[in-house]
């Protein structure tokens, strides 16, 4: 049995060709039952991301199916097999659980150790269990899947830092005020970043949001949007003493927030800290504010520096988690390996079982009677030539699992001992 | 049981490098080997300390003290560490542990030989004085990372060592309430050693240092309940209030009178 992967990703593809093939979860199982009804495909699983779709399937043979798989792909993207050709990139056994474990670890997506992919991943796993597409060797192969993914989220750094200019901020908040559940937030102005970062800090946490705007209609839309409270210009000194996260994004020419201001709202506040984000270009706070005792100050390149700081340490985090990719996916491979030699072992102890027992009936009777000393004795002596006939064969079975030659030293057992076709 | 003093203090200073590694690491497994090694350490110490009880009338009186402070600084971190997110305090804690315990080596080698220290009074002023130091220990370590954390943030330093350690608003709490509940032990054992002082006619000029630091503790915690003062120049005040407390400690540990 063999497992073979076939996508598209946003390494392959462009999102153009990647939007024709994206399916909504719903329709995951049967996209995946198609790839199942190809002679000699006997499991199937299929995901699909905003930036990849993949076919997963275990097969008796990768080099048979894989014509007919890629039809089956074309035709989820609505496209000829000839145009998906080119986009689509083919794994098959080590290098198929490898790509799978790279997938669930967030090691192959377009920001490394963004978590969604995971949970896209179980997501979509679980609809097509549920509908029956995948089988012992999917199931075992996912199970592993997300073990991995786990293990790599917790020794190493991969998904520890945070990548957007938006995240960054709500991390910095978090190392000043701890929790974000007691901080209040005040967006200053309209623009589209500030109101990402004040997106960010409200789902994570933040009690109250308060939009100050020049244009009061403004403020008041964006306030309904985020579920807060709009708030005129002319407030935003009094604002100051109330917030504690402070974000502006005004296209304001000149400093709407000064050294002067920000003292007057620290005494006020009794010393309370206070966290200023300007996003805006030019900037809307003045930047001494940051000399000032328990105030911090960011502004949109500070943000970027950590962002991309973050990731380059996202990506040497990645070095470590492919090694640890790389092994478990050997590991997996040879345990698959010990597990298509169990039919056989079992078969084969099974036959050896049925002949001692018959062959010892037969002796039994004709030795005629024996007392009970003498009739353990004849057991033990049959019991003593099956285990040691049969040791040497188990032990080099066993041995041949851990290598690439397991299925077929099982296969030559089968054949040598006159098993029947699956060994059971 | 007292030759295990050397090992004690070598087990603080091992606890130090391992929650360093853990703070460098940042590897869970590496912090979970510090808590055990330094739960380890308290643990040896609680014995050490035990076994010395029956001795304090021979002297030896602060380095028991000592003792006692770095126990307790250690045991109310791995305490609070179960609920709040101060991990990153662990080396400083340890450090701070590590430095009262070496006190309390050497002090236990220069035996303090004035007489009037077995005396009740005096032992419950130094009891009590200890039980402040401790709780004020703990909030300097908290103030160190408090001011370090603060000068990263302020200099938008790498983010790796700011993310590991404690954030500033849980390292200003607890720094704040360490001297709420050391300051009145400290209080009361300053009136009791000025007890002492009038009774014994005999004015040590470790008590003008104690005096001062207490001042200095007053103030902050004046001027934080009521002001609202925090932040760094409250840090800087709780760590120059401890070493001078230390210094009140090192003139009964180390100088003779």
């Amino acid at each position: 049995m063999e497992l073979l992967v076939l996508g598209l990703s946003h390494k392959t593809a462009p999102v153009a060709i990647r939007e024709k093939f994206a399916i909504v979860e719903e329709a995951i199982p049967q996209a995946a039952e198609r790839a199942r009804t190809v002679p000699g495909c006997m499991e199937a699983f299929m995901v699909s991301t905003c930036n990849r779709v993949e076919l997963y399937a275990a097969c008796e043979s990768a080099s048979a199916v894989g014509d007919a798989l890629v039809s089956v792909m074309a035709e989820v993207g609505g496209a000829s097999p000839a145009l998906v050709r080119p986009h689509l990139y083919a794994h098959v056994g080590q290098l198929a659980v490898r790509h799978l474990f790279r997938v669930a670890s967030s090691l192959d997506s377009l920001v490394v150790g963004e978590p969604q992919v995971l949970g896209q991943l179980k997501a979509a796993y679980e609809s097509c269990r549920r509908g029956g597409q995948t089988g012992p060797i999917l199931n075992r192969a996912m199970e592993r899947a997300f073990a991995v993914a786990k293990k790599v989220r917790s020794e190493t750094g991969i998904g520890r830092s945070s990548v957007s200019v938006s995240s960054v901020a709500a991390d910095l908040a978090r190392q000043i005020f701890g929790e974000l559940s007691t901080c209040s937030v005040l967006l200053v102005g309209a623009g589209k970043m500030g109101e990402l970062a004040a997106r960010h800090l409200k789902t994570h946490g933040a009690c109250e949001l308060f939009v100050a705007n020049r244009n009061f209609d403004r403020a008041r839309a964006l306030a309904e949007t985020l579920g807060g409270h709009p708030r005129g210009l002319d407030e935003l000194e009094m604002l100051l003493t109330q917030a504690e996260i402070v974000v502006t994004s005004t296209g304001a020419a000149s400093h709407l927030i000064t050294t002067a201001m920000v003292k007057r709202a620290l005494r006020a506040r009794k010393y309370r800290p206070i966290f200023f984000i300007d996003i805006a270009v030019p900037r809307n706070i003045e930047p001494a504010i940051n000399g000032l005792d328990n105030v911090y100050l960011y502004d949109v390149d500070d943000l970027s520096v950590i962002a991309n700081e973050n990731l380059a340490s996202r990506k040497r985090e990645a070095e470590s988690a492919e090694a640890l990719v790389a092994s478990e996916a050997e590991r997996f491979l040879r345990d698959l390996a010990g597990g298509a030699v169990t039919p056989t072992l079992q078969a084969l102890r099974r036959k050896a079982d049925d002949l001692k027992a018959a062959e010892l009936e037969r002796a039994l009777r004709k030795l005629g009677d024996l007392d009970e000393k003498q009739r353990k004795t004849v057991e033990m002596l049959a019991d003593g030539v099956v285990n040691k006939l049969l040791h040497e064969v188990f032990t080099g079975l066993r041995d041949a699992a851990k290598t690439d030659q397991g299925e077929e030293m099982a296969d030559t057992v089968r054949k040598l001992f006159g098993l029947d076709e699956t060994g059971k | 049981m007292q030759a295990l003093v050397p090992a004690g203090v070598g087990l603080f200073a091992g606890s130090t490098a391992v929650y360093l590694a853990a703070l460098w690491t940042s590897r869970p497994g590496v912090l979970r080997a510090a808590h055990v090694l330094l739960g380890l350490t308290v643990l040896l110490w609680g014995g050490i300390l035990a076994a010395s009880v029956p001795h304090l009338a021979e002297g030896g009186i602060t380095r028991f003290y000592l003792g006692g402070s770095a126990v307790g600084l250690s045991g109310l971190y791995l305490i609070l560490v179960r609920r709040y997110p101060i991990a990153g305090l662990g080396s400083f804690v340890s450090a701070l542990a590590t430095l009262l315990a070496v006190f309390a080596m050497f002090a236990q080698r220069q035996n303090v030989t004035d007489p009037t220290l077995v005396d009740w009074l005096l032992r419950i002023h130094i009891g009590l004085a200890f039980v402040g130091v401790t709780a004020f220990a703990f909030s300097t370590a908290l103030s160190m990372v408090y001011l370090m954390q603060a000068r990263m943030l302020k200099q938008k330093a790498k983010s790796e060592l700011r993310r590991r350690l404690p954030p500033l608003d849980v390292l200003d709490r607890l720094a704040l309430r360490g001297i709420v509940v050391g300051f009145p032990f400290y209080t009361v054992a300053l009136l009791l050693g000025s007890a002492q002082a009038i009774r014994t006619d005999h004015l040590r000029s470790s008590y003008v240092l104690a005096i001062v630091s207490w001042v200095i503790y007053g103030v902050v915690l004046q001027a934080r309940l009521t002001a609202g003062w925090r932040g760094r120049r409250a840090a800087i005040l709780t760590i120059f209030g401890l070493v001078l407390a230390l210094g009140v400690v090192a003139q009964y540990g180390f100088v003779s009178v």
